[in-house]
């Protein structure tokens, strides 16, 4: 059992470590196959997604493409960000914008904590804003709206975990000024009777034992149900690769 | 005044009470005896030498206690002479002590006169925890706690730890408490989009007879109270008689506050104990606020019995520290040192610990 655990590790790792070299440079992050952008816009795009992922520690991907290879927009997205090797840290943080040239249909793939910053609420705003300039065929233009949007997500989400930072702080020190105080304690002697320490044996005589029942009182309080409320949520499915996804699309 | 010396049957030195063997031993020809054997030595010691057999009436002690603190007021009042016979020297007490060590020869020395009459113990729990024990107890008292400075254990001062049997009032009471109480069921349950609770309230009624025995209070106005009730329990199952033998080689104080001066203290245990127990029997409840409470002493009896605890005087830095031990069952009061050095290391390394986890779970660490 255990050997047959190391050998599936040893194969997976192999498999992950060589994913990379079987695709492309992932630093380039836009990858205009439907050739939409001219090569000062593309330079332009670069430099920014470049920028967006080295800051937010969360890739940025633009594709175009005018042949999905028989598959969905979303297939092609997630397996274009799964197999070529994007995608920050342990858990591929990152967020990926296809524009599928063949249906003409735009779509965006989140995966890691990209799930959790784009959330539906979050692709539906930025597919909103990008709908028009798409149908206009100003694809410079809606790259440019996604970047801004996913700057500003990305962000967001950072914003958002950043902000648990002084809560897990004050959790530690709760924590530890407990353990401390209990072993200052040890250094003080407690009691060691109880009540019933002195209480001679069988001595114990109840001459009045009665439980009156009064009253009962029932309160109702409604719970709000916590999903589809706000921007909370985030719907996810699995890829080919078998990761989890985030995203949504639609045609323009 | 007089004094007693318990002396070896064999050789004529003295006697001490050895708590590992539960007998008398003499230090210097190794014999130890049995308290058959040492009463029979000294019915026959009676007999040859009548001077033995002194009490010498309590009234008459304390009128001759009382001139002599007219004439040396200012000394007298604290302090009391006795001739140690085995050297002649004095032996200066307090007016409390009633067992103690001549100071030149070392003879262990009772003083019966603050034994009898009204300061007569009607019980003594021997000591059952030696030196050594005791010693090595301490030690393991402080070994585990992380917060005790590293230098604190040295054993140069373990040395001056003293046995002394310390006065106390062991009382025996029966009682009958009444309460009266308000008491709440609450179950919780979903239904829907709906949190229902439902409380159900009770009015509860307790009345019952209870007795206690051997409620302890210590009657030495030099013990600190709150360490003295950290000392319990004491087993009473090895209480046995007062006899004087038992005090030889230990120190020993007489009560300087009588049965009705403890008594408030043992009163407020008492009722504390009788409410307690009144309510173990109001079971099943989620909460219960107690709206009224009386407990009626019906009986009380107060016994004077001496309970053995080992005294420590621990100087660290400037401050000194101390410590009881329960001379029967080794338990350990007192407060002990803090290395604050230790302390903010601890709970620096534990926060960092406790951070680090919740950092990596949460995943924030990623950004």
């Amino acid at each position: 059992m255990r050997k047959l655990f190391v050998v599936t590790l040893l194969v997976l790792s192999l498999l992950l470590g060589t994913l990379p070299a079987f695709g492309l440079d992932t630093e380039l992050k836009v990858y205009d196959y439907a050739d939409l952008f001219t090569e000062e816009e593309e330079r332009e795009l670069r430099k920014w997604a470049q920028k967006i992922a080295s800051e937010k520690k969360m890739d940025v991907v633009l594709v175009t493409t005018e042949d999905t290879l028989g598959k969905s927009s979303m297939a092609y997205a997630d397996d274009f960000f799964d197999y070529n090797g994007f995608g920050y840290g342990p858990d591929y943080d990152g967020v990926l914008l296809l524009i599928n040239m063949d249906i003409r249909e735009v779509w965006i793939s989140t995966t890691g904590r990209g799930i959790t910053a784009f959330t539906d609420a979050a692709i539906d705003d930025i597919l909103d804003e990008m709908e028009l300039p798409l149908s206009n065929d100003q694809f410079y233009t809606a790259a440019r709206i996604f970047l801004k949007k996913a700057e500003y997500y990305a962000s967001h989400g950072f914003q958002k975990a950043a902000y648990h930072i002084p809560g897990l702080l004050f959790i530690s020190f709760i924590v530890a000024g407990l353990a401390v105080l209990g072993m200052a304690a040890q250094n003080k002697t407690m009691k060691t009777t109880t009540p019933a320490t002195y209480l001679v044996g069988d001595s114990f005589r109840l001459r009045d034992n009665r439980d009156i029942y009064i009253r009962t009182a029932v309160t109702k309080r409604s719970i709000s149900s916590s999903s589809g409320s706000g921007s909370g949520g985030s719907s996810t499915h699995r890829s080919s690769s078998g990761r989890s996804h985030g995203g949504g699309g639609r045609k323009f | 005044m007089s004094v007693v010396v318990y002396k070896c049957p064999h050789c004529g030195a003295s006697l001490t009470f050895d708590a590992d063997r539960q007998r008398w031993e003499c230090k210097f020809c190794l014999g130890t005896f049995d308290k058959q054997t040492l009463e029979a030595y000294l019915a026959s010691q009676k007999e040859t030498n009548p001077d033995l057999e002194k009490p010498e009436e309590p009234e008459q002690v304390s009128a001759e206690e009382h001139v002599h603190e007219q004439v040396d007021e200012e000394f007298n009042r604290n302090a009391r002479a006795y001739r140690c016979p085995d050297c002649g020297a004095e032996i200066v007490t307090d007016a409390t002590t009633a067992a103690t060590f001549c100071v030149f020869c070392h003879n262990p020395t009772i003083i019966p006169a603050r034994l009898s009459g009204e300061y007569r113990p009607s019980q003594v729990i021997p000591f059952k925890i030696s030196k050594e024990a005791a010693q090595k107890a301490f030690l393991n008292w402080c070994k585990r706690k992380p917060l005790v400075p590293p230098d604190f254990k040295s054993k140069p001062q373990l040395e001056k730890i003293t046995g002394m049997y310390v006065p106390f009032w062991l009382y025996d009471c029966s009682v009958s408490a009444t309460l009266r109480a308000n008491a709440q069921k609450i179950r919780r349950w979903r239904s829907g989009n709906y949190e229902h609770t439902e409380t159900k309230y009770y009015e509860l009624y307790r009345d019952g007879d209870m007795s206690f025995a051997g409620i302890p209070a210590d009657g030495s106005s030099k013990m600190e109270d709150k360490t003295m009730d950290l000392l319990e329990p004491y087993d009473y199952s090895q209480m046995v008689h007062f006899d004087m033998s038992y005090l030889s080689g230990y120190l020993a104080e007489k009560y300087d506050v009588d049965k009705e001066g403890v008594w408030p203290r043992v009163k407020e245990k008492v009722a504390n104990d009788a409410v307690a127990q009144l309510m173990t029997t109001a079971k099943g409840y989620d909460a219960v606020q107690v709206t009224h409470q009386e407990v009626r002493i019906k009986s009380r009896k107060a016994h004077y019995t001496l309970l053995p605890v080992w005294m420590l005087m621990y100087k660290h830095g400037d401050k000194k520290y101390l410590f009881a031990m329960n001379g029967q069952t080794g338990k350990v009061v007192g407060k002990l040192p803090i290395s604050i050095k230790r302390a903010i290391a601890w709970f620096c390394g534990i926060a960092a610990a406790v951070f680090t986890i919740l950092f990596i779970a949460s995943g924030v660490y990623y950004l």
